[in-house]
């Protein structure tokens, strides 16, 4: 579903991401883990075709990124850390924006606009402009607008922040329900436990270079992801001193 | 502390006339600076020298009856009332809607400082927009009394610093009270717009009753004194101080840094509350509802006019030209008979000329509109969405480009038809400054999108710096200006030979292809760019 090869990505003489390579099958929940600045957030961008990139491939179902961005964008999702949406319209405004442009029917629209706005208690707030919600709101929004054309994959930047312990709970299960039926998820996030429960894989990416990926079982053996997280960034740390 | 606030006031400033290599992060170095303080020293000029005009008139004959004080006090209500325009939605956007105001409440600094930081950027706008009026003021006034004393000239520089702290005293009330009127407004983009048309209105009311009103002061000068000193004392002293009179200046300079002190005290008490409070308007309940779909284009559009009208600062600042032309429409309509009375003559003896004169001027007043200039800094942090979709990247350009024509292209109907009554002239002309009018709209909108793809500035913390202060919407209205400068000057080496129809077709030919060329760019480089700048 998502492959990408060899990817580099340099800002002046600094190199952001070396060299990474990743597979994301489909039906797969891929997480992707990594300290502040390690790259996370310059790799799933690239991802998106919403920044370019030196050296590599990306390929979304097989189709290049570089060579067919509109193509690949059809069949993804992104959800950006911070998701700054239009707070000149309203919700339901925002929503049938997203779904125009993605070329969804209005019955498709219909059902999913209102099964995902009410299982994430927002109905009553469609009519309200953006520039009114909370950050959780705006959280809630950018979700709906991301599932709202079914897409095969979703490509997310710490989608749990901002949302309340119950729409992250619903949202889990709605990631589960997604790649069960086939699409693929490949995320951020620093919350290392929602990573180790939800995701079939993980990837942990150091100072732009992937340090260690597979199953869960295969990067963490017998230990907790986080143990394994911080003993990988320890030995990074002591060969940086040394 | 106030060093910090001052350095991030002052980097917010430059950001927005600076391109940043986003490989490197540098900015761009002295030569934008350079080209950026040409333009503006332009632009001053040209106003200035309005303001000279209007000083000339008044200072000899005001001088030579003893009412020097009249004079002086005329010019500093002409800069206060020019400042206060300047300035007043700068104070709502800047002090209470600025983004970062969350940021900086939370942090030890006391709502006060914040304030005085943020008052020192209007401060710095309304200087620059009275110095417009008082130097000429003072240049005259120089010429006209020659033999100053040095403590004149030292009472007009202390002059120059403190007038504009009257001017930003009254805006800042009048913005405070807008940000709290507006509180309860349903609509509020609607409620500024309205406020800033009435201002703008009487503003051009008195521009073009100026001259009866120079002549009203010329022979009225005995009840206006009166008046004056009645109803904007401040500036009565002030005009005393400045010829003269150094207790009537001490006493300006008090009443200038009280009231600014009481506004001041009076801003800072209340900016907590008006910067984090909700408005108190009604809460919409989403009932459900058949939906519509829409095409590609068709969404791009409707949110790109949705934008346009959910800021009154993006449709003050971007469309006076719209307004503009619909005055200009009604005027000339209205007054045809009039205007052919007086210089009929002109357009019977001088057809071809007068053809080109209006064609000029309605290229200038279309060129008021900068509406692609500002579009793609405006879509901020938000641009995530329309580069993550799926849409051809020139789409979305090309969907702001539709906004400017839309917005531009009915009242420049409205007005070249007015024109044409007014001068009739004959069709091929016509045609050929249709024509012409045309593309030059559409010239200054793609003109201000490529302007604006090479300085993008998405990172601000109001509205207003990304279109009124940014370098883009400064080059794209340069970019009129010399397109104007160059058919100009190409008609006067090579017009008179070719007459006014070749001239005008070649103009649209060459417009034409520029257009095209720079539509050219847009679609195969500039679409790249937006697509991940």
């Amino acid at each position: 579903m998502l492959r990408i090869e060899h990817y580099t990505k340099k800002y002046g003489d600094k190199v952001a991401v070396n060299d990474l390579s990743l597979h994301i099958q489909p039906g797969e929940l891929y997480g992707f883990i990594g300290h502040n600045g390690a790259g996370k957030t310059t790799t799933i961008k690239a991802c998106c075709g919403i920044l370019d990139f030196d050296e590599g491939e990306i390929y979304i179902n097989g189709t290049s990124i570089k060579e067919d961005p509109i193509a690949c964008k059809r069949q993804i999702a992104y959800l950006p850390d911070n998701p700054d949406l239009y707070d000149y319209m309203s919700g339901i405004q925002y929503l049938n924006f997203v779904a125009d442009i993605f070329g969804v029917s209005r019955a498709d629209r219909e059902e999913r606009i209102h099964r995902y706005s009410s299982m994430f208690e927002l109905t009553g707030d469609l009519a309200q402009s953006i520039n009114a919600y909370s950050h959780g709101m705006k959280q809630k929004l950018a979700l709906i607008s991301a599932l709202i054309h079914d897409p095969k994959l979703l490509i997310m930047d710490e989608p749990f922040v901002g949302l309340d312990p119950k729409a992250s709970r619903l949202f889990k299960d709605t990631m589960r329900e997604i790649c069960d039926r086939g699409g693929a998820i490949f995320f951020s996030t620093h919350v290392l436990e929602v990573a180790e429960k939800l995701c079939d894989k993980v990837a942990i990416i150091k100072d732009g270079v992937l340090i260690k990926h597979g199953t869960m079982e295969e990067v963490r053996g017998d230990a907790s992801l986080e143990s394994v997280f911080l003993e990988l960034e320890e030995a990074g740390r002591e060969g940086a001193y040394e | 502390m106030n060093k910090a606030l001052f350095r991030k006031q002052l980097q917010e400033f430059l950001a927005v006339f600076l391109r940043r290599n986003k490989k490197t992060g540098r900015s761009s170095g002295k030569g934008s600076m350079i080209l950026y303080a040409a333009v503006m020293l332009y632009a001053l000029g040209v106003f200035g020298f309005l303001f000279l005009q209007v000083a000339s008139a008044l200072c000899p004959p005001l001088v030579a009856s003893g009412a020097g004080w009249l004079y002086f006090a005329f010019m500093g209500l002409m800069a206060t009332v020019t400042g206060i325009y300047g300035c007043i939605f700068n104070v709502q956007s800047q002090v209470y809607q600025a983004k970062d105001n969350d940021l900086l409440l939370s942090m030890p600094i006391p709502p006060g400082k914040i304030i005085f930081m943020r008052l020192g950027s209007c401060y710095a706008l309304v200087l620059l927009m009275e110095l417009l009026v008082m130097i000429p003021a003072e240049i005259v006034y120089v010429m006209e009394v020659p033999g100053l004393p040095v403590l004149q000239i030292l009472l007009f520089i202390l002059t120059v610093i403190l007038l504009p702290l009257l001017a930003l005293a009254i805006a800042c009330v009048l913005g405070w009270l807008l940000a709290l009127g507006s509180r309860h407004m349903q609509d509020k983009n609607l409620f500024n717009v309205l406020i800033s048309v009435l201002f703008l209105v009487l503003f051009f009311l008195l521009y073009f009753r100026a001259n009866t009103y120079l002549q009203m002061i010329l022979t009225n000068t005995a009840s206006l004194s009166g008046k004056i000193r009645a109803f904007v004392y401040p500036l009565y002293k002030m005009g005393q101080g400045l010829t003269g009179n150094a207790v009537a200046f001490l006493i300006f300079t008090l009443i200038t840094l009280v009231v600014s002190f009481l506004v001041y005290k009076l801003l800072a008490g209340t900016f907590l509350h008006l910067a984090t409070a909700p408005g108190k308007t009604k809460k919409k309940v989403y009932t459900g509802g058949p939906m519509k779909t829409a095409s590609v284009s068709k969404a791009l559009m409707r949110k790109e006019l949705r934008h346009y009208r959910g800021s009154s600062t993006y449709i003050l600042n971007s469309s006076m030209g719209t307004l503009f032309m619909i005055g200009a429409a009604c005027f000339l309509f209205i007054r045809q008979g009039w205007i052919r009375s007086e210089i009929g003559f002109v357009f019977e003896y001088y057809p071809e000329m007068t053809a080109l004169v209006a064609c000029a001027l309605l290229m200038f007043l279309t060129g008021s509109n900068e509406l692609t200039a500002p579009a793609i800094s405006l879509e901020g942090r938000s641009i995530w969405i329309l580069q993550s979709m799926p849409v051809d990247p020139f789409k979305v350009l090309w969907s702001k480009i539709k906004l400017h024509l839309v917005m531009t292209l009915p009242p420049a109907v409205l007005v070249m038809a007015a024109v044409f009554v007014v001068i009739r002239p004959g069709t091929v002309l016509m045609l050929l400054i249709v024509l012409v009018t045309v593309l030059n709209i559409l010239f200054d909108a793609v003109f201000g999108l490529l302007v604006n793809l090479r300085l993008p500035h998405l990172e601000w913390n109001d509205e207003i710096t990304a279109i009124k202060q940014s370098g883009a919407a400064i080059l794209s209205l340069l970019g009129n200006w010399a397109l104007l400068f160059v058919l100009a000057l190409i008609y006067a080496i090579i017009g008179r030979i070719l007459g006014p129809v070749i001239y005008l077709l070649l103009a649209a030919i060459v417009l034409a292809a520029v257009c095209a060329g720079m539509l050219v760019w847009l679609k195969k480089k500039g679409a790249a760019k937006f697509a991940v700048l």
